[in-house]
């Protein structure tokens, strides 16, 4: 019996959940693979059509298609055209059947999921014989469309919670002119998006006889949240104005905020200024030269810079995204200096790097995030070093396929991505990011062109538990991500997210052994790493 | 000789299927598990994955078609690199794949639901029993028109179109959870559900234990030497070759020399027909984990004629070919002796199963930093940490004795300690 990983990833676009989708199956198609999975989530406006699908039945062209913000995607699942919008939830299983006669009866169980979880709110459903989704005495609730490959679902269902999903007067739904459209909140406006989730959590396991489940929910926004509200001091709550000024610096008591822990011994560094450490300190400044070293106050500095190596970091010190534990500036950002990938190859030269890792702030006011500086520094690094590996630590592009092609054009010999922490706590950690789309990032790097290694970073003690490090790890091994660094939080400063705890070293080498029996070929754990400590080391070992 | 596709079953009421396309045409050549087409069942599209490996000589239904369970689909050609060596035995993997004998099994599986327990031992689809529990239709009155005379779908549908029995107007709500698809109790274990690398894998075990007569001694090595000038070279060997230097090209170098020393580590024995065969050639077989779906032994024809660089090149490519299944049936036959890298799964010792019709096979395990005591020459003793690690060696009794394996092993141990190895990387 296999364990089913249930991730609840909020909203993704239809895209990068398809490329999540597809790696992930061609993992949970492999005859040993111990794990199914069952991604929930919530799409962006999309209107997609199945192969057998007519085009007739979108009811507009392309170009009013996209006036209105809505995506196209023909796909390759069985059924017609449907709409997915917010206000509906998205669930794919993607379940190994391994028996060809096991096709059918898995559909007819996602039926049975689906008109179980209403029965749970009270709404009366059924399944036809003759066609596939669920249907209430108001309309059609629920659509179905599934694609099987290698005897393994991917594909699933949508169901509709919110009642104003007026995508679907766009199109004829699976192709049917008078089909009516229902939806959770049309028969019971008091059920909010999360409590149908938590129910299709406990439901289908119990419908696909699953013993053994884990769920990763990350948080659910405002909206999802909200039940249908009758005042007007809930939008007033919703829109945040009782929140609290976020300016206040907090009071810490001997560098503690409070409940914090102490700090042990172990992660205490000692500071060496040696010879070494001024001399790249020098380069540094005389190539008016960012390291992630310094702006993120790395405690390995010393260390690192000592032997020599350092992690530079383009496009500027100054960040578009405020991230709970992050030390980087916020603000505007500066221009980009054209001459900042030479003088960053130069460097890797003086310095006698033969693996040199770069990243940069997130430039998400620039139309390319930045990507073709990057891509540019990469390649600069290589003419001028043709010996030099060179690892890329970059940002999510928000999703954007070209950026990212252009990264993996410029061929780095590593692709890192941090997932940084947990799917429960993305949202307050990572303000502008998501685990899906992150894990749908390292994915599409594997699907592309892309010849070098995947790698990616989480911090811990910042609250998350011991049992969803794991989760996250078993995710990271169904998308062949090649290396993980795990180390320990430290608060920057006291405006920062404070210490959940400190998280033990025997804890840290659980973290590597659990890692590597999973399959993830190295991983890097221990309370001082960071995504970049001993890169150089990793690399050579995968 | 051909070999025939059918259309597979999809559920147990599934009867039919539409071909949506086909993903291969006549002289593409597929290999086990490669998709060849798409069927179209109610709102699911589902990849149909080659049963084996064979040329295309012929598709047989039209994009589009709607045909039934059973029918053939594709055939073919018995070429293109078919993993599979008896025909004999993928004539049976098409009868277990395809489900032809699921009409005549019992029907207590996914779909039956006990509400409907009168006529159970009627062989009758769900959709049957449940069309005829909703309209009132006794079943024994009724006469099918199906495989031996079952009641199907449609003569209910005559009885019900004949305005025999009234039709509600609605249709029931589905209250029941269905049985789950992955039914709690352990899975019954048919030979079809054991995929083909493994069975073959079993057998050839099994041949082996019955064959010879294993035996296995080990002799543990000071890997310090090439620890040491593996560190020193490792990262620009990385940079040059793109793969990592390891200790199995040393001890594939060491190994093909001692197998030249001693000719009798080299041979193959049948006993039954009375031919010992001592060969003039040296082919080193590397085990290679098929990422744990599976072991095959890759060949590397000729090692004794690579140095250490060639060598360290060839392991690689060998291995990268199995596990991307990019390999013709010479890489994995032919080899005269095995090597099985167990230490990179962090082995301590090894007692492998000698692969046929080889006489012995090396376990190489994980090299580790310990504490030994070294004699200086002029005879005080001092404790110092040095890589160290086992070699095993099973050997088959019925060929030669203790004397032999370990002069063998020896041979490999001293080179491996004493060799000026930085001389064979240039």
């Amino acid at each position: 019996m296999r364990k089913l990983n249930i991730r609840w990833l909020g909203s993704l676009p239809y895209s990068e959940a398809l490329i999540l989708q597809k790696g992930l199956k061609e993992s949970v198609s492999k005859e040993y693979n111990p794990y199914d999975y069952l991604l929930l989530l919530e799409h962006n406006n999309v209107i997609t059509i199945g192969r057998t699908g007519d085009p007739k039945n979108i009811l507009l062209d392309s170009e009013q298609l996209e006036k209105k913000g809505i995506e196209f995607f023909e796909t390759d699942r069985g059924g017609d055209v449907t709409f997915h919008g917010k206000g509906q939830l998205i669930g794919y299983p993607i379940i190994r059947l391994e028996d060809p006669k096991k096709v059918i009866p898995f559909v007819r169980s996602l039926e049975t999921t689906i008109i179980e979880t209403l029965k749970s709110f009270n709404i009366d459903s059924f399944s036809k014989e003759d066609d596939t989704g669920v249907w209430t005495s108001e309309g059609k609730i629920a659509s179905i469309g599934i694609k099987v490959s290698k005897w393994t679902t991917y594909h699933g269902f949508s169901l509709n919670i919110f009642d104003n999903l007026d995508g679907f007067n766009l199109i004829n739904p699976c192709g049917n002119e008078d089909e009516k459209i229902a939806a959770v909140q049309t028969f019971n406006k008091e059920v909010s998006f999360d409590d149908v989730v938590k129910k299709v959590n406990e439901i289908f396991p119990v419908v696909y006889g699953y013993q053994d489940t884990d769920v990763q929910m990350s948080q659910f926004t405002p909206t999802q949240l909200k039940k249908q509200k009758t005042h007007e001091i809930d939008e007033m709550v919703d829109r945040g104005v009782f929140q609290k000024n976020k300016n206040i610096i907090p009071i810490t008591i001997k560098g503690l905020l409070p409940d914090e822990p102490q700090r042990p011994e172990w992660m205490k560094v000692k500071a060496n200024l040696g010879k070494d450490y001024r001399d790249l300190k020098n380069l540094i400044s005389e190539k008016k030269l960012n390291t992630v070293c310094e702006e993120a106050s790395c405690p390995n500095i010393y260390e690192c810079w000592s032997m020599g190596t350092a992690t530079f970091m383009i496009m500027g010190d100054t960040c578009t995204r405020a991230c709970g534990f992050c030390d980087v500036n916020t603000g505007k950002p500066c221009d980009l200096d054209d001459l900042e990938p030479l003088r960053v190859a130069e460097s890797v030269q003086t310095m006698g790097l033969t693996h040199a890792v770069v990243t940069s702030v997130n430039r998400d006011d620039l139309s390319d995030g930045g990507s073709n500086f990057f891509a540019e520094t990469i390649t600069e690094i290589k003419r001028v070093n043709p010996e030099t590996s060179v690892e890329v630590l970059i940002p999510d592009f928000k999703g954007d396929k070209s950026s990212i092609d252009n990264i993996i054009r410029a061929n780095p010999e590593v692709l890192n991505h941090n997932l940084e922490t947990v799917p429960r706590l993305q949202r307050e950690i990572r303000t502008a990011a998501s685990y899906g789309r992150s894990l749908s990032l390292l994915q599409y790097a594997k699907d592309s062109a892309f010849l070098g290694k995947t790698k990616t970073g989480l911090i811990v003690g910042m609250g998350e538990e011991f049992d969803e490090v794991i989760a996250v790890l078993e995710d990271l091994s169904q998308i062949n991500v090649d290396i993980v660094t795990i180390g320990q939080y430290l608060r920057p400063t006291a405006k920062h997210r404070p210490i959940h705890r400190y998280v033990e070293k025997e804890e840290f080498s659980k973290y590597k052994s659990i890692g590597e029996s999973l399959g993830i070929p190295h991983i890097e754990s221990g309370p001082l790493v960071r995504s970049s400590y001993h890169a150089k080391d990793s690399f050579a070992s995968v | 000789m051909g070999e025939i596709v059918k259309m597979p079953q999809l559920g147990e009421t599934v009867t039919e299927g539409t071909i949506l396309r086909w993903l291969v045409s006549v002289g593409d050549v597929v290999k086990e598990d490669d998709p060849i087409l798409e069927i179209s069942t109610d709102k699911v599209d589902t990849e149909v994955p080659s049963p084996f490996a064979g040329e295309v000589t012929a598709l047989l239904v039209e994009e589009g078609e709607t045909v039934e369970v059973g029918v053939s689909l594709m055939e073919l050609g018995g070429d293109g690199n078919s993993t599979s060596e008896k025909p004999k035995e993928e004539a049976e993997v098409v009868k277990e794949n395809m489900s032809e004998k699921i009409p005549e099994v019992k029907i207590e599986t996914t779909e039956t639901s006990t509400q409907f327990t009168n006529n159970r031992d009627q062989k009758l689809s769900p959709i049957v029993r449940k069309l005829a529990k909703e309209n009132n239709i006794n079943l024994s009155q009724v006469s099918g028109t199906g495989k031996d005379n079952r009641i199907t779908r449609k003569d209910i549908e005559k009885i019900l179109d004949s305005g025999e029995v009234v039709k509600p107007q609605e249709k029931e709500v589905k209250n029941e959870i269905s049985e789950p698809i992955n039914s709690e109790e352990p899975k019954k274990a048919t030979s079809g559900n054991i995929p083909r690398l493994r069975k073959r894998i079993a057998e050839n075990m099994i041949l082996s234990k019955q064959t010879s007569a294993h035996v296995m001694t080990s002799v543990e090595v000071d890997f310090e030497n090439i620890a040491t000038l593996r560190n020193k070279v490792k990262s620009e060997f990385k940079q040059k070759e793109g793969f990592s230097l390891t200790f199995l090209p040393f001890i594939s170098v060491a190994t093909t020399n001692a197998l030249r020393e001693y000719p009798v580590v080299n041979s193959s024995f049948d006993l039954e027909n009375n031919v010992h065969e001592y060969h003039d050639f040296i082919n080193l077989g590397i085990a290679v984990d098929l990422n744990r779906e599976g072991l095959l032994v890759g060949t590397i024809k000729d090692s004794d004629s690579f140095n250490l660089r060639g060598l360290a090149r060839k392991i690689t490519e060998v291995s990268k070919q199995l596990r991307g299944k990019e390999y013709g049936l010479e890489d994995v036959t032919g080899s005269t002796f095995t090597i099985s890298n167990n230490g990179s799964f962090n082995s301590f010792i090894t007692s492998p199963i000698i692969n046929q019709p080889n006489v012995a096979i090396l376990s190489t395990e994980s090299i580790k930093k310990k504490p030994v005591v070294i004699e200086s020459a002029d005879g005080s003793d001092s404790i110092a940490i040095r890589n160290t690690g086992v070699l095993s060696l099973t050997w088959d009794h019925r060929v030669f004795d203790g004397s032999t394996a370990l002069l063998f092993l020896n041979s490999i141990k001293d080179q491996l300690e004493n060799h000026t190895w930085s001389e064979d990387l240039n």
